[in-house]
C-alpha cells in the first residue's frame, strides 16, 4: 500500500514534465511570441533558468521516488535507522546553489541594466502617460507638443498606439492600488506604485496588435484589466491614427463615427 | 498507517472528481433557468398596498409581456422600430449576465453584489434614463449614446472601458441596455396607472386581472416606444462650431461661470473643484433623507432620492473641473451637451432655455482653460 504513494506522486511529476513538453508542441510553452528586442535576451535568461531548474527537478525527483519506492515497502524487516547528518553532502549541497544564484546574478545583469536601469531611458520623448486604475488603463499622449495636459492630448483607455522600431518610452502612474503593466509579447512588465512615476521603455519590431495584461492583483475585476498594444508599420501610419484621433476628440458637432478603434 | 493511506486516496480522488465536476461545460447554462426579474424596489416601496399578491401578478404580468429573463424580448416590433434584432438582445442579455451583472444586477437595478461597495454606484436602468446621453433630459438617450459609454467607460468611476470587445458584442450590449432601459420605465409607468385606477382592488379573477394588467402595459409601452423612437431626431447639436479658445471668450465663460443667475459656481465652486456652498458643507447639516446631522455633500443623485437612500454613492457629487475628465466625455460636444441639457437624473441643470449657443461656447471654453489645474 505505501508504494501506491510512490506511483501517485511519480505520476505527478511525469504529468508535470509531460505537460511541459505538450505545451511545447501545442503553443510554445504558452508564451505569445516575442516581438521586442529586449524579449530576445529575456527569452534567453528564461531558458537558462528553465534548463537549470529543469535538471534539478528531475534529479530531486528521481531520488525522491527511489527513497520512496524502497524505504516504502512494507515487507522490510527492521525498523528505519537515523543519521546525523554527513557534513560534506550539505557542504555541497549548500555551495551547489549558492554557485548557481552566483552565476544568475551575474550573467543576467546586462539584460537587467537594458531593460530597468534609468541610465539606459533611450533619449526620446516621452510617448504615453499609462495610469492605472480599477480597472483599467488611460493612456494620454502628450501630443505634438510634447507636453502632457494641454489641448492636443489624445486620451483613450486601453489602447495604447505606437510604432515599430519606435523607442516606447511610457510613464506609468496608478491613480489607487497596486498594479502592473505587463505587455507579454514584448517580455515586459513594470509595477506601478500609487504615489510614484515610473518610466518604461521597449521596442517592438513587428507591426500588429499585442495584448496588456495587469500583472498584479488589483481587486475582484483584475482579470479583465486588458488592453491592446496597436503597433502601427510606420510613424506616418501613428501620425494619421492620431490626427484621426484627435479630430474624433475635438468634435464639437455629432461625431462622424462613434466607433474609438476606427471604422 | 492503512487506514491513513485510504483516508489520503480517499481525499485525493474527492477532490479531482469535484474538479471535473465543477469544471465541466453546461453547469452555468443548467443554473440559469432559475433566474428571473424582480420587481423594482421603488415599486414595491411606493406601492406597499398591492400586497404580495398584486406584485405577483404585476411581476408576472411583465414576465409575460417582455418574455423571461432567457430570453427577453421587446414586444409590438419595439426592437425593428429601433433598429435592433431580437437576436441582439438575446445576445446581449447573455454577454451581460457575464460581464456586467455583478454590479449592474441581474435585473439591471444597478444593485448587483459588488454594488454597495461602488462610488457612485452602478447605473440602474429602471428608471429609464442614463446620465450622460446626447437627447434632451426628459427623453430617452440614443443606441450611439449607450455604445459611447461602453467604449470609453465613464471615467474614474468603476464603469470600466470594453473598447476591445467585438462590435457586435458591444452592438448587442447596448440594446439589451436598451431593453432594460424601456422594461424599467413600462414597470414604473404601469405601477402608477395601476395604483391610480385601482385595478388590483377590484373583485376580479386572477384572468380578468392579467388581461386588465397586460392592457395597461401595451398601452404605457406603446407610449415609452414612441418616446425612444422620437428621442433619435432631438440629438442636441451644437448650431455654431466651436469659437477659438479667444481671451475674450474665456473672460465671458468666466463671468457667466461665476454669474449669479447661472450659479455655475454655486456648486462647482469659484474655483472649479466642486464643492460649491449649495452642494456641500464642512458645518454639519441635516441630511435631505434621513434628517441626521452630517457633513459633505448635501444632496443626492435621483436614483438615491428614489430609493430613500442615505448611502455613500447616491451623493450628488459636481464635477471637480480641474482635474482633466469629465465623466459625461472630454469632447467640446459633450460639453455642449452636458451645458444644454444637464446631467439627467442629477442634479446638473439644463441651461439649453437660458443661454444662447455662444454663451454655452464660451463657457465650454472657460472650463476648457482650467481643465488641467490640478493635475499639472
Amino acid at each position: 500500500m505505501h508504494r501506491l504513494w510512490t506511483l501517485l506522486f511519480g505520476a505527478a511529476a511525469v504529468f508535470a514534465v509531460g505537460i511541459f513538453f505538450w505545451a511545447a508542441g501545442k503553443s510554445g510553452y504558452w508564451f505569445p511570441e516575442n516581438v521586442s528586442v529586449i524579449g530576445v535576451d529575456i527569452d534567453h535568461l528564461y531558458w537558462v533558468i528553465t534548463w537549470i531548474t529543469g535538471i534539478t527537478f528531475v534529479v530531486v525527483m528521481v531520488l525522491f521516488l527511489w527513497f520512496l519506492w524502497k524505504y516504502g515497502d512494507e515487507r522490510r524487516p527492521g525498523k528505519a535507522v537515523f543519521t546525523h547528518g554527513n557534513h560534506t553532502l550539505e557542504t555541497v549541497w549548500t555551495a551547489v546553489p549558492a554557485a548557481i544564484l552566483v552565476f544568475i546574478a551575474v550573467y543576467q545583469y546586462g539584460a537587467w541594466k537594458e531593460a530597468k536601469f534609468r541610465s539606459h531611458m533611450p533619449d526620446s520623448p516621452l510617448h504615453a502617460r499609462v495610469l492605472a486604475g480599477q480597472f483599467e488603463w488611460r493612456i494620454r499622449y502628450p501630443g505634438p507638443d510634447r507636453e502632457l495636459y494641454t489641448d492636443d492630448d489624445v486620451e483613450q483607455v486601453n489602447l495604447l498606439h505606437a510604432w515599430k522600431d519606435q523607442d516606447i518610452v511610457l510613464q506609468l502612474e496608478s491613480r489607487d492600488v497596486l498594479h502592473s503593466f505587463f505587455v507579454p509579447a514584448a517580455r515586459m512588465k513594470q509595477d506601478m506604485v500609487p504615489g510614484m512615476k515610473q518610466n518604461m521603455w521597449f521596442q517592438i519590431t513587428r507591426a500588429g496588435e499585442y495584448e496588456i495584461a495587469c500583472a498584479e492583483l488589483c481587486g475582484w475585476g483584475h482579470y479583465k484589466m486588458k488592453g491592446h498594444l496597436i503597433v502601427h508599420e510606420t510613424k506616418a501610419d501613428f501620425d494619421r491614427w492620431y490626427q484621426e484621433a484627435l479630430g474624433r476628440q475635438n468634435a464639437d458637432q455629432r461625431d462622424p463615427s462613434i466607433w474609438e478603434r476606427g471604422e | 498507517m492503512k487506514a491513513l493511506d485510504g483516508l489520503g486516496l480517499a481525499v485525493v480522488a474527492a477532490l479531482t472528481v469535484t474538479g471535473i465536476v465543477l469544471m465541466s461545460p453546461g453547469r452555468a447554462e443548467a443554473r440559469t433557468p432559475d433566474v428571473r426579474y424582480t420587481l423594482d424596489p421603488v415599486t414595491r416601496k411606493d406601492y406597499a398596498g398591492f400586497g404580495e399578491e398584486g406584485f405577483a401578478a404585476l411581476e408576472q404580468a411583465l414576465t409575460a409581456f417582455f418574455g423571461p429573463h432567457a430570453q427577453p424580448t421587446l414586444p409590438d416590433g419595439a426592437a425593428e422600430a429601433l433598429g435592433l434584432s431580437p437576436e441582439r438582445i438575446q445576445h446581449g442579455r447573455n454577454l451581460y449576465v457575464e460581464k456586467c451583472m455583478h454590479c449592474h444586477g441581474m435585473s439591471g437595478g444597478g444593485d448587483g453584489p459588488t454594488a454597495p461597495f461602488l462610488v457612485p454606484r452602478p447605473r440602474s436602468f429602471r428608471m429609464g434614463k442614463i446620465k450622460f446621453a446626447s437627447t434632451p433630459r426628459t427623453s430617452p438617450p440614443v443606441h450611439e449614446d449607450l455604445l459611447r459609454v461602453l467604449q470609453r467607460g465613464v471615467a474614474y468611476t468603476a464603469m470600466p472601458s470594453f473598447v476591445n470587445e467585438s462590435r457586435e458584442d458591444l452592438e448587442a450590449l447596448a440594446s439589451y441596455a436598451q431593453f432594460l432601459l424601456m422594461r424599467g420605465s413600462t414597470e414604473r409607468l404601469v405601477a402608477f396607472v395601476l395604483d391610480d385606477e385601482g385595478t388590483l382592488e377590484e373583485e376580479l379573477t386572477p384572468e380578468q386581472r392579467q388581461q386588465a394588467i397586460l392592457e395597461y402595459m401595451a398601452e404605457e409601452f406603446d407610449g415609452v416606444r414612441q418616446s425612444w423612437v422620437d428621442a433619435r431626431d432631438q440629438v442636441i447639436e451644437a448650431p455654431t462650431p466651436r469659437p477659438q479658445a479667444s481671451e475674450e471668450s474665456v473672460a465671458r465663460g468666466k463671468a457667466l461661470f461665476l454669474d449669479a443667475t447661472t450659479e455655475c459656481s454655486a456648486c462647482h465652486g469659484e474655483d472649479g473643484k466642486g464643492q460649491g456652498p449649495n452642494v456641500y458643507s464642512a458645518e454639519p447639516f441635516p441630511d435631505e433623507i434621513t434628517g441626521e446631522l452630517r457633513t459633505g455633500y448635501k444632496k443626492y443623485d435621483e436614483w438615491g432620492t428614489e430609493l430613500k437612500a442615505a448611502e455613500r454613492g447616491y451623493e450628488a457629487r459636481p464635477a471637480d473641473l480641474t482635474r482633466g475628465f469629465y465623466r459625461g466625455g472630454d469632447r467640446p460636444i459633450d460639453l455642449y451637451r452636458r451645458i444644454h441639457q444637464g446631467v439627467n437624473g442629477n442634479i446638473m441643470p439644463a441651461f439649453g432655455g437660458n443661454l444662447t449657443p455662444e454663451q454655452i461656447w464660451d463657457l465650454v471654453n472657460y472650463i476648457y482653460s482650467i481643465r488641467f489645474l490640478g493635475v499639472r
